[in-house]
């Protein structure tokens, strides 16, 4: 799977004339928080994508995950600096990667 | 008498009994299933999930309600993990295909996950391992049918000593049977200790093989302060560990008696007496227990036991909570003292394994590193000083150069709030450790350049006597009580008096109280203790006279043999309580 290198959102939408919304959406993220990706963050993530009724896939590299799946995504050994891309399709995709690129900003409000 | 050294992860000293819980209570016998059962085998699995999703929330809610809800969250995590779809459908893939039983199958995958993570590189992701053992073991029970819990029925103290303990087994102990824990494995961040922290008894984890010489029953003490575990403990050691317990009993009465009142010698000489703490609401302990101020805060701690890096709110609320409890007392706040033996999992990165990491980057040094979250504490340090007494103080200080680098930093921070208006104290007093032989020497000079100095003991053996203090192997050359020391701590006392700038001593020496006699006869006036050591330090400095204290100090320079001036202070302490007790 190829990454996106563009900062913002490449939104990709196969039928222009209609102003739905897009049902791909595609984005970079960084891994703030100080431990990365461990079992903490990822439930967190598995919560967020748990009802959503499409794919969620997050790439490192080559590498990609099941954001549903707390052991994919640990596996991912995302370490505080990586850089993410979080593929979300389906219906609400546009919502649903607003929230999880909220988590990551948030850096997951770990320890608050 | 069988002596384990270990990582201390809860404070407190405690002994009772052992419990030794097995290593593996759950044994299954059925391996495959027959074609036909493929479906009753699935549904049972699945009920065994939900079951155990079901006995997660119970835990998450426990958790929460008794210890916070930074606790329950980590059940939260846990029910997360019973409910990943790859981890289901790699389970119920074996079922199907492989007509494993479910107990295998569920085995299989999640050792297998849990190999995976313990082969990360990341240590703080290793530790995680433990949490899929907590899933793996749910499961099992759920799929035996026996729904029991496994809730330890107690009736009676003990101790309990496993190969490992997962946070749901941590966080169900009842602390009034369970006097402490010990662990073979576990490290200071896994989620068992903090759990441990939480729940106040006292644990050590990281011990190592050691569960095949306990047979269960025997006399077990945990030293959760110093991280030792004794197993059937000789007499010495037994009474030692008794005493202590005893004054934790009698300290209620103590602490009424002595809480109000400063301290003074028996000839009315004042002594503060200040306590240490590494986390803010340690504070009121130290004032419930008579502490004129906090001699010692180490904010290194706040680093500890969390995932981010703390913001300079969380600094500046931690350092606001502790000055509220003291709004007319000092506080010193001793700048970050990361590194060597305290390397929070966030910033592993910036700590190169080096075979030494006592003589490497660590403590102020760190801090001149990294000027960005130097900057961060100080100004939380600048902002908190508008409400009492805050005096700042910086670690490990080795050359006058790095001394007035960290203070110039200190005025960059000043002069950047300043230009922010955002309300600060600029003036605030600065200290140095002493703590480092080199600092020692030059005490003279450095005494022209801050407002006082505390001697930190355990460093300055440690550097002097060229032995690590962890390293039992060297435990012996290791010794307070070395002439040696004796000797730098007066030369530091006299550059101070000659300065006149205050010194404090505030390692763990001055906390036994056969050195708080020789610690007054070399002119010092201010000690920063534990806190549960405050009342019985107090009590000791109103028995003595100083003029008594400077012959101790005398006799005890006069003298060149550790061992000869460590039985002569501790028979001195005994008389003097001896006397004091007949006044009472």
């Amino acid at each position: 799977m190829p990454v996106a290198t563009g900062s913002d959102s490449l939104e990709m939408n196969n039928s222009n004339h209609i102003p739905t919304e897009p049902s791909l959406v595609r984005r970079e993220v960084l891994v703030k928080n100080a431990n990365g990706l461990h079992l903490l963050p990822c439930s967190l993530i598995a919560r967020t994508v748990k009802e959503f009724d499409g794919t969620v896939k997050l790439f490192r590299g080559s590498q990609s995950a099941n954001a549903k799946s707390i052991m994919d995504v640990i596996q991912l050994g995302a370490v505080c600096g990586t850089e993410l891309v979080i593929e979300v399709e389906g219906h609400g995709a546009s919502e649903l990667m607003d929230r999880l690129e909220q988590l990551f900003a948030d850096e997951f409000m770990t320890d608050r | 008498m069988l002596v384990k050294r270990g990582i201390a992860v809860s404070p407190g000293v405690a002994s009772a009994p052992a419990l030794v819980l097995g290593r593996d209570l759950l044994q299954f016998s059925r391996k495959s299933i027959r074609p036909d059962a493929v479906d009753r085998e699935i549904g049972r699995f699945r009920q065994a999930v939900s079951d155990t999703c079901a006995e997660i929330a119970t835990h998450a809610d426990e958790a929460s309600a008794r210890l916070g809800d930074k606790y329950g969250a980590i059940f939260q995590a846990h029910m997360e993990l019973a409910q990943d779809p790859l981890l289901l459908a790699e389970v119920e893939q074996l079922i199907v295909k492989q007509l494993w039983s479910p107990e295998l199958a569920v085995q299989t995958v999640l050792q297998k996950q849990a190999r995976t993570l313990e082969a990360l590189d990341n240590p703080y992701l290793k530790e995680r391992a433990v949490d899929l053992n907590d899933l793996e073991r749910g499961l099992l029970r759920h799929l035996s049918g026996k729904d029991t819990n496994q809730s330890l029925v107690l009736t009676e103290p003990v101790i309990i000593l496993a190969h490992n303990l997962t946070p749901s087994q941590t966080a169900r102990l009842d602390p009034k049977f369970v006097k402490a824990f010990a662990t073979e494995v576990g490290g200071p961040t896994s989620h068992t200790a903090i759990l441990a922290g939480a729940l106040e008894i006292p644990a050590v984890v990281g011990l190592g093989s050691f569960l095949h010489q306990v047979s269960g029953g025997e006399v077990v003490i945990v030293d959760g302060d110093e991280g030792n575990v004794i197993i059937a403990p000789d007499e010495a050691a037994l009474k030692a560990s008794e005493k202590s317990a005893r004054s934790q009993k009698s300290k209620d009465l103590r602490l009424k008696k002595l809480s109000e009142k400063d301290c003074y010698t028996a000839d009315n000489v004042r002594i503060a007496v200040y306590g240490n703490i590494e986390f803010p609401h340690e504070a009121l302990h130290c004032r419930e227990r008579g502490a004129e101020g906090i001699g010692l805060y180490r904010t290194e701690f706040l680093y500890m036991n969390r995932e981010d890096e703390p913001s300079e709110e969380d600094h500046y609320n931690a350092y606001l909570e502790v000055v509220q409890t003291f709004p007319d007392r000092p506080v010193v706040i001793r700048t970050l003292d990361l590194g060597a033996d305290k390397v929070p999992g966030m910033m592993e990165s910036v700590f190169s394994d080096f075979t030494n990491p006592e003589l490497g980057l660590r403590s102020i040094r760190v801090s001149l590193h990294d000027k960005e979250r130097f900057k961060k504490q100080l100004r939380a340090i600048l902002r908190a000083a508008v409400h009492g007494d805050i005096r700042v103080m910086f670690p490990l200080i080795s050359s006058l150069s790095e001394l007035r680098e960290a203070k110039s930093v200190l005025r960059d921070v000043a002069e950047d709030l300043l230009e922010e208006q955002i309300t600060h104290r600029a003036d605030i007093p600065v200290g140095m450790m002493v703590e480092v032989p080199s600092a020692a020497l030059m005490a003279s000079e450095f005494a022209k350049e801050v407002s006082f100095f505390s001697i930190g003991t355990n460093d300055l053996i440690q550097y002097t006597l060229a032995a690590d203090r962890s390293d039992p192997a060297v435990a012996r050359y290791y010794n307070s009580a070395d002439p040696a020391i004796l000797r730098t701590i007066k030369m530091v006392a006299e550059a101070a008096a000659k300065a006149k700038i205050g010194v404090t001593i505030c390692g763990q020496m001055c906390s036994d109280p056969r050195f708080v006699p020789l610690f007054l006869g070399l002119g010092i006036e201010r000690l920063s203790v534990t806190p549960q050591a405050i009342p019985e330090i107090k009590d000791l400095i109103r028995h003595l006279t100083t003029r008594k204290a400077w012959e101790i100090a005398v006799q005890a320079s006069e003298m060149d043999l550790a061992r000869e001036i460590d039985q002569f202070l501790l028979g001195e302490v005994k008389k003097m309580l001896a006397t004091g007790d007949e006044e009472e």
